[in-house]
């Protein structure tokens, strides 16, 4: 049906016939069943998000459960109409976001800097998270000081590397990352549609192009929401796409009890994202990166999802409990988390690219709970 | 539909209250899908194609989220409409500032959407049968524009162009064979009607 169709129907009557002719011919009892599960599957995760955030949210899963929860445009549309241009925007770009396809994203973290030094000087990692579904996954990681981190999963063999350069193996449900992965098990990368829905929701949006640029600024508005303070999205022009995502946590003055970051503790315990993913000695030893310890603790250790329980609600503290702190203080977070999307080398990647490099030599073992590895500091 | 006052436990934020059997989302699931293809129809005639399912889903959401305040004396159709029809507003007020859809159309839209909330989903899809029945008993010339126009979507220029006739004549050609197929569906519908009494007397 298009636009012309309503040209001509100018009547009621007419506009009811031309309907029940697309309905006829469109929306099969397996189309609407898909819709609706697609709705329903939508509010589930966001009933789900809603309960874990009640106890298990840290910096990392604003941005991951970002891409869990339901869209929710509509609500958005009815109670907290948005500014019509960046409105369509978003819509637009959520369009074009649900489309499959293998992508690549170049991803920057960037960590507080420790008091007394430069925000030049701040802990970084950098690295790519390449996609093709969510069974075909992989995530490079270097950080400031040269560790590396790679993680894949290939529809069957979930493999990470450790310090030593060997292979391990992970359970396949093993949690990634976070902040690239919802508490479902949903990538964000693959999920970026429902990040987008999410921030229609919860933030206040405007354009904010300078050049002509489509690009969307957002500030949470919805202080029950723990997603980063502010985001920017910059989308590809014509296709829509997000091309650039960069999110920024909260400030000082935005205390965990708001929903936000926690208060910044900085210099206090390692930088999440090493606490994550890193393979350091620490991590090495214990035969992998966090993700792995989680998978680990899951498995292993009889955790199982959802995690290892941080807190309550106000997520008020350090560590928040439940023996995920270190050093007696919450971790460092990273104060931005960029995704860039880049260009799929050769347009495509190799059959065997998210496969493991070579046969795991084991499985990785549990770390210590609540335990990691150093922060990424080249002076470490 | 079978169940339009649902017995849905709900906490107070609306999530599904643990417990055995199915959740409320089940529960809600079952009624939406009961009632998915009257609120596409009345979407498809409201909105172009292109938001239909954006509204379709976003009516969901709404109304899953005001599941609190539905009135169960109320039938669930109407109440899901009712959202889709402030988000069909919405929509218009956003979208077509330069050609809106006049608001005796919406409303008129609206009360033929009504007559169809006494039914079931099956008796909807029975008449989507019944539809395809009626436009294949139209006289070739009607036939020729409808299928051209509803089933390979034919701008009515190129219909135009391939019936040998001006743009307004095959306009006029849609609109009488709409109207032919109305009056054709109202006919079945009373024959299936009396069907039903006779077979109930």
């Amino acid at each position: 049906m298009t636009d012309e169709r309503l040209d001509h129907e100018e009547t009621a009557d007419d506009r009811w016939i031309g309907a029940m002719m697309h309905v006829q011919r469109f929306d099969t009892p397996e189309r609407v069943d898909m819709l609706v599960d697609r709705s329903v599957r939508s509010l589930r995760a966001e009933s789900v998000a809603a309960r874990r955030r009640t106890r298990a949210w840290d910096w990392r899963t604003p941005v991951a459960a970002a891409a869990s929860i339901a869209i929710v445009v509509g609500a958005t549309l009815v109670f907290s109409p948005q500014p019509a241009s960046a409105d369509s925007l978003l819509r637009a770009a959520q369009v074009a976001e649900s489309r499959p396809g293998e992508r690549r994203f170049a991803l920057t973290l960037v960590f507080p800097a420790r008091p007394g030094e430069s925000e030049a000087t701040a802990p970084r990692a950098t690295g790519t998270l390449d996609v093709r579904d969510d069974t075909h996954v992989r995530l490079e990681l270097t950080f400031s000081d040269g560790r590396t981190m790679v993680r894949g999963i290939d529809g069957r063999t979930s493999w990470v590397n450790s310090a030593d350069g060997e292979i391990l193996s992970v359970p396949s449900d093993a949690p990634w990352p976070r902040f690239i992965e919802t508490p479902e098990g949903d990538f964000l990368a693959d999920r970026m549609d429902a990040v987008l829905g999410d921030i229609g929701a919860n933030y206040e949006i405007a354009r904010c192009s300078t050049s002509g640029e489509e690009r969307i600024c957002a500030s949470i508005m919805d202080r029950g929401f723990r997603g980063p303070e502010n985001i920017v999205l910059t989308l590809e022009p014509g296709s829509h796409r997000v091309q650039r995502a960069e999110f920024t946590f909260g400030g000082p003055e935005r205390g965990r009890g708001h929903g936000g970051m926690p208060p910044k503790r900085r210099g206090e315990g390692a930088p999440a994202m090493i606490d994550e993913a890193a393979s350091s000695k620490p991590t090495a030893e214990t035969g992998s990166g966090r993700p792995d310890a989680r998978s680990a603790q899951r498995g292993g250790g009889g955790a199982g999802r959802p995690r290892p329980e941080r807190g309550p609600a106000t997520l008020a503290g350090p560590s928040t409990g439940g023996g995920g702190g270190r050093e007696g203080g919450r971790r460092a977070e990273p104060r931005t988390v960029t995704i860039e999307r880049v260009d799929v080398p050769g347009g495509a990647f190799a059959d065997n690219w998210f496969a493991p490099p070579s046969t795991p030599v084991r499985m990785a073992p549990p770390p210590p709970r609540g335990d990691g590895p150093p922060p990424p500091r080249g002076d470490e | 539909m079978s169940d339009s006052r649902p017995n849905l436990r709900l906490t107070g934020s609306g999530i599904p209250a643990a417990g055995p059997g199915p959740d409320a989302a089940d529960v809600f699931a079952i009624l939406v899908r009961e009632h998915g293809e009257r609120l596409l129809a009345y979407l498809r005639a409201s909105v172009p194609s292109s938001a239909v399912d954006d509204l379709f889903q976003d009516a969901v959401t709404v109304a899953w989220r005001r599941l609190p305040d539905y009135d169960r004396t109320r039938p669930f159709g109407a109440w899901l409409r009712g959202i889709a029809r402030n988000l069909v507003l919405d929509h218009r007020s956003r979208m077509y500032r330069e050609r809106p859809t006049d608001d005796a159309i919406l409303d008129a839209i609206e009360r033929r959407a009504e007559k169809e909330d006494s039914g079931d989903r099956e008796e909807f899809r029975g008449k989507l049968t019944r539809l395809d029945e009626c436009v294949s008993r139209l006289p070739d010339e009607y036939r020729t524009v409808i299928h051209m126009c509803y089933r390979l979507d034919a701008p009515v220029a190129t219909i135009a162009k391939e019936v040998g006739a001006n743009i307004e004549a095959v306009k006029k050609r849609l609109q009488r064979a709409r109207a032919m197929i109305a009056a054709c569906m109202e006919r079945k519908q009373g024959v299936a009607d009396d069907g039903t009494t006779g077979a109930t007397a």
